[in-house]
């Protein structure tokens, strides 16, 4: 049991390491083969798992890692209802996005690095969903982090991919300063980080200490899953080669701050202002980078900023106490919006460029292409029978329990997204070409994933009722119940409104066939709320002049100036007596004498 | 046995003399090898070491000059780890500089096994005479290995570094001179100067004299300007031992020494160790941010990972000071390396200075590599040996004083931004200057430099147990004389002098 | 001989060794007569010896011989080199290291 485990997280594992130190001496071929390999291996071990070993919660001890006195951390992995759903969805999209990265990666000089990282990747991920408590889910966290870093810089010669990794890291790192500190405060509190110890004892928490640890995470989990304040990485983050955004900065890493707020759920739950805080994060966020998508013009910063907000969904979700409503969206989410960067992907390999506003009409020359990204569009437009509807239908018809203003934000951002998702279809698919020449459908090794990603973003959608039900047995799942009526209003408010807004990109875009390009709201978006200058201006600036002036006026300035000083006044000293060295033997002969002469003196005093 | 392992070196050195100057070949690898032994050496006692036993193990005694002043050497959990530390990065340093070091090679290697020796001595030595003796004749070597083999402000860089040290040493001697006149026997045998009772105002002052020479020595703000200035001096392997080790004996001394010998009035001036500790870490760090000389950058990032051993170290939780002690190990690996890296890096491209390089993971590929790998180790992160260190520190801080915790846990973020803008810098964007293109790679000899440091960084990180267990009676035991758990210590006296 | 008369032996000899390291001015001579003023005291703590534990005296004054041949073969090679460098072995051979 423990090995089948074992071979879900080590599988991926073994192919970094063996890429790592042998992967100059394999062809192209044999890293083609045996890094996707070793991901299907994983995928594989996660499907045999999910059907044998169900969702019976279970903890597989592998060996000790640290302790010291009462502080005791194994490398054990967790097997439960969450991190089955977890696992599964991991390896299955990791595993096709390296199916992918074979024929979008291919030809890249440094395609074994690539797939490395990828592996890296990967074997991190598993590890953080498979943890069975805080500091291993945080091995996890920083090691996606780390990956992310790698693949976001992985053109390195190119400042802003550099740049942008180095960015992301640190965000990041801002946020796992809060997770680190609520680590240490949970171990102060409870002296155990198992998340099943944590999660029983949660309710026996004074509130005020819960509400600190519960929020010090939740610091954690917006920088990784990039929320208000922290979420200003992503966006810069799509720097990376296309099939790393769709994995890591789409799919998977991203919402890891999801995964541990549902995993830590009832002590989010024992400080109502922590859950309250989710919500509101979140709802907060998915409007705000819903407006600045509206108004991008590179593809991949439309569907980032999507991301973001589709994000802030799933923490609305969680936040209202739905959990297997928000975890159901991230369910989904993971397919229809790594369906959309592949997508993205295909037409950015197929034109060189990322700008929509170069594109235009590939419907004819990319089919393929067109219909997965459509398909994906309205999946996450929340089309009724796509999967995006019934996951996003649910988190909202909860937000309306919950409150009327989560709703009516979450509500007008879900026809915000419809739009912005057939602005980008009609720019880029529709219409005359401009600028490219020669565009061409992606290989069968780019399209059947892609593929199988659009069937997956239909039918998950269907599955709710069983994915609850599986979830039920982590003893925090439910659901309020809303009336029938009132639920159906509320769907048909929603799926009016992304119709409208639909039409609306339509006649935008195609009809008129120019954009909104003016006023003061437009400068304000393209320029993303001044958010990234306003963090410049508060954070960067002040700490790097700050320290710069330190260094001359005070490091240089007085401390070293005080050191130095007192060597000079030795040396002065010094000086001043060296006109007793006269270098002649007598002088000093006779020092001496008289110095013996003044000792015996001293000391024969008595006797005289 | 002991003794053997800490004067090999020393005899290696004296066969040296007997070289002639000119076979360096056989030079340098007479002294690798012996510098080996040693390690070999190191590893008899690492795993014959009884965990169980928190006192010295290993000991041997002689009687030596009279006045109840004997030799007396051992090694107990704490000394055992800082011996192989300094066991292993000797014979790195020592195959660093084949080829960085061109002239007076001979003398250069003797310097090294006689640094080894007293480097050694500080960390076995079991009574405060022999201690001293060692503290201060590691001293001569290291300031000529600056000012002789150093880059070009090396007499500014060995007069600064020899009066701050000396300073510091100072003031110890005569506080040993008070102990010595009250310790039992006069013997300034560890365990007998614990049990010790000093009255209030002595503690007070021999406290500030110890505190004094080790927080120079760690360095703690504000007494750190001498390390940037010694370390961009510094050869390579100068600089690879002096942060790897010398900066440890700062900690040493004080879990050692000034916190047990004066228990009373470590606690009086507990806060302000503890701000000296959390403003290192801040300070240390902002510096560090701000350098344009790669090696200036990580003896500045020096000033802020001591930070955090020494504030693991003066909170006294089990966690923290273990901690504390395995980031001394963590640390004299990982910068360690970065300093090898850097003097790899700078025989290629003859400048540290960052604005003149970038891009050099192009034509540097494997170095790049290390380089990534080491600067993770360097920053913290899971899975290797910086974060178990730090994860412990920061864990038992929080235990006992919230605050100081919290903010040392800020060095977490401060240490990424400095680290991964040095690795952008110098190996990301473009190639400034198209002579470093043809760049040669690691060799062989570099990258078996390199290879026993990575895989003690995973290993480190990913079963620390193996390495804790050394230890934590020791630390247990030191920690716990320091809290005074004690009343009387015969015990001890009985482990003591004849 | 009684002890006063070795005491005043020694006394002379320590006198005429300082006496001639002051007034002569040739290196050579100077170490001589230093020698002469070290074999008094030597001297001396032989008498010494005689009359408290013998033992401990006797090491001291073989270690006083040591020494002395010690420093002897150290000056020497200094004058001798003083003498090819400088052509001369003065006393006022070092005294352009004066400030």
């Amino acid at each position: 049991m423990s090995f089948l485990l074992a071979l879900i997280v080590l599988a991926p594992a073994l192919g970094a390491l063996v890429l790592i130190l042998l992967g100059r001496f394999l062809g192209k071929r044999a890293v083609f083969w045996f890094s996707p390999a070793t991901v299907g291996i994983s995928f594989l071990a996660s499907l045999i798992a999910f059907t044998t070993f169900k969702n019976h919660p279970s903890v597989f001890y592998l060996f000790p890692w640290i302790s010291v006195g009462k502080f005791h951390v194994d490398f054990s992995l967790l097997w439960d209802p969450l991190s089955s759903i977890m696992a599964l969805t991991v390896s299955g999209v990791s595993f096709l996005i390296h199916i992918y990265s074979v024929g979008y990666m291919g030809e890249d000089p440094g395609f074994r690095r690539y797939f490395a990282y990828l592996n890296l990747f990967t074997f991190s991920m598993l590890l953080l969903v498979l943890a069975p408590n805080l500091p291993m889910m945080f091995v996890g966290w920083e090691g996606v982090g780390l990956c992310s870093y790698l693949l976001i810089g992985f053109w390195f010669d190119r400042d802003t991919a550099a740049d942008a990794g180095k960015k992301a890291f640190i965000v990041n790192r801002v946020g796992d300063f809060g997770f680190l500190l609520g680590i240490f405060l949970l171990f102060t509190l409870l002296g155990n980080l198992d998340f099943q110890y944590i999660n029983s004892r949660a309710a026996s928490l004074p509130t005020t200490a819960a509400t600190a640890a519960a929020l010090l995470l939740f610091l954690g989990a917006t920088g990784k899953s990039a929320q208000i304040p922290l979420y200003i990485w992503l966006p810069d983050a799509m720097e990376g080669p296309t099939p790393v955004s769709a994995l890591i900065h789409a799919a998977t890493m991203v919402t890891a701050g999801v995964y541990m707020v549902s995993r830590l759920f009832p002590l989010f739950a024992r400080s109502g202002l922590a859950l309250e805080v989710v919500a509101w994060v979140g709802i907060i966020t998915a409007a705000l980078a819903a407006t600045i998508a509206l108004v991008q013009n590179d593809i991949k910063k439309v569907l980032a900023y999507s991301t973001i907000s589709q994000i802030g969904y799933m923490f609305t979700g969680v936040g209202v106490g739905a959990v297997s409503a928000g975890m159901f969206h991230l369910f989904t989410h993971a397919f229809f919006k790594s369906l959309l960067f592949l997508a993205a992907g295909s037409v950015i390999h197929a034109v060189g460029t990322q700008d929509m506003r170069e594109m235009g009409g590939l419907r004819r020359k990319m089919p393929i292409t067109f219909w997965v990204f459509t398909i994906g569009a309205l999946a996450i437009s929340g089309i009724p029978g796509f999967a995006g509807f019934f996951s996003k239908d649910q988190i909202l018809a909860q937000a309306y329990l919950h409150s009327k203003t989560l709703w009516t934000v979450g509500v007008i951002t879900a026809g915000l997204t419809a739009f912005y998702m057939f602005r980008l279809i009609f720019m880029t698919f529709y219409g005359e070409p401009r600028g490219w020449k020669h565009a061409h459908e992606s290989p069968p090794v780019m399209a059947i994933p892609m593929e199988i990603l659009a069937l997956l973003s239909v039918i998950s959608g269907w599955f709710f009722s069983s994915f609850h039900q599986w979830l039920k047995p982590l003893g925090y799942i439910h659901l309020e119940e809303l009336a029938h009526e009132r639920e159906l209003i509320l769907m048909g408010v929603s799926v009016g409104l992304a119709l409208a807004a639909i039409v609306l990109a339509w006649w935008i875009y195609l009809k008129r066939k120019r954009g909104l390009r003016t006023g003061f709201l437009y400068t304000l978006l393209t320029n993303k709320y001044y958010v990234d200058e306003i963090y410049e201006a508060l954070f960067v600036v002040p700490y790097r002049e700050g320290a710069r002036a330190v260094s001359r006026y005070f490091d240089a300035g007085v401390i070293d100036r005080a050191v130095l000083g007192s060597g000079k006044l030795t040396l002065e000293g010094g000086r001043l007596l060296s006109f007793l060295q006269t270098g002649l033997l007598k002088d000093y002969a006779l020092w001496m004498a008289a110095g013996i002469v003044i000792a015996l003196f001293v000391a024969l005093r008595g006797l005289l | 046995m002991t003794s053997v392992m800490i004067f090999l070196p020393v005899a290696g050195a004296i066969l040296l003399l007997f070289v002639p100057r000119e076979k360096t070949d056989f030079v340098k690898y007479f002294a690798l090898g012996v510098s080996s032994a040693v390690f070999f050496f190191s590893m008899w006692f690492f795993l014959n070491f009884n965990p169980y036993y928190p006192f010295p193990q290993f000991v041997e005694r002689a009687r030596w000059i009279g006045f109840g002043l004997n030799y007396h050497v051992g090694m107990d959990g704490i000394s055992l780890v800082l011996v192989v530390l300094t066991a292993l990065l000797s014979p790195l340093a020592l195959a660093s500089s084949f080829r960085y070091i061109k002239e007076r090679e001979k003398e250069f290697y003797i310097m090294i096994l006689l640094l080894e020796t007293g480097m050694l001595g500080v960390f076995v030595a079991q009574n405060l005479f022999l201690f001293y003796i060692f503290w201060e004749a590691m001293l001569i070597p290291m300031y000529f290995l600056i000012g002789m083999w150093g880059g070009e402000r090396r007499l500014y860089a060995t007069v600064k570094f020899v009066l701050y040290t000396m300073v510091g040493s100072l003031l110890m001697l005569v506080g040993i001179f008070y102990l010595w006149k009250h310790s039992p026997h006069h013997s300034l045998y560890f365990y007998q100067l614990y049990s010790l009772s000093i009255p209030w105002g002595s503690q007070i002052l021999l406290f500030l004299a110890f505190a004094l020479a080790f927080a120079i020595k760690v360095p703690l703000f504000p007494f750190h300007t001498w390390l940037p200035d010694a370390h961009t001096e510094a050869p390579t392997a100068g600089s690879v031992l002096l942060a790897g080790v010398l900066l440890k004996m700062g900690g040493y001394g004080f879990l050692r020494l000034a916190m047990p010998l004066f228990p009373q009035a470590f606690k009086f001036f507990l806060p302000y160790l503890l701000a000296l500790a959390v403003i290192s870490i801040i300070y240390g760090a902002a510096m560090a941010f701000v350098q344009e000389d790669a090696k200036r950058l990580v003896a500045y990032s020096s000033v802020s990972h001591l930070g955090v051993v020494m504030l693991g170290i003066f909170l006294l939780s089990l966690r923290s000071y273990m901690g504390g002690i395995y980031q001394m190990l963590n640390h004299g690996l990982s910068t360690g390396a970065l300093f090898l890296l850097i003097g790899m890096l700078y025989e290629r491209t003859h400048t540290r200075d960052m604005k003149k390089l970038g891009g050099l993971a192009r034509p540097l590929p494997v170095l790049a590599a290390f380089l990534m790998i080491t600067v993770f180790s360097s920053i913290g992160l899971p899975g290797l040996n910086g974060f178990v260190g730090e994860f412990l520190v920061f864990l038992g801080s929080f235990e006992v004083n919230k605050t100081a915790a919290a903010l040392a846990a800020l060095g977490v973020i401060l240490s990424a931004v400095y680290l991964l803008r040095m690795y952008q810098r110098v190996m990301q964007g473009r190639v400034k200057n198209e002579v470093f293109l043809k760049l040669p790679d690691m060799n062989l000899r570099e990258v078996l430099i390199m290879v026993p440091l990575v895989i003690l960084f995973l290993w480190m990180g990913l079963s620390p147990n193996f390495f804790l267990k050394k230890f934590e009676k020791s630390a247990r035991l030191m920690m716990e004389i320091t809290q005074q758990k004690y009343k009387t210590l015969y015990l001890f006296e009985n482990g003591g002098e004849r | 001989m009684s002890s006063t008369a070795l005491f005043l032996l020694s006394a002379l000899l320590i006198s005429a060794g300082i006496a001639g390291f002051f007034v002569r001015k040739d290196l050579l001579t100077m170490l001589l007569s230093g020698e002469v003023a070290l074999s008094g005291a030597n001297l001396a703590l032989l008498v010494f010896a005689t009359r408290s534990s013998p033992t401990e005296a006797q090491a001291a004054v073989i270690a006083i011989l040591t020494v002395a041949a010690a420093e002897v073969a150290v000056a020497l090679a200094a004058i001798a080199v003083a003498i090819r460098d400088k052509g001369k072995a003065t006393e006022d051979i070092a005294s352009e290291m004066k400030g």
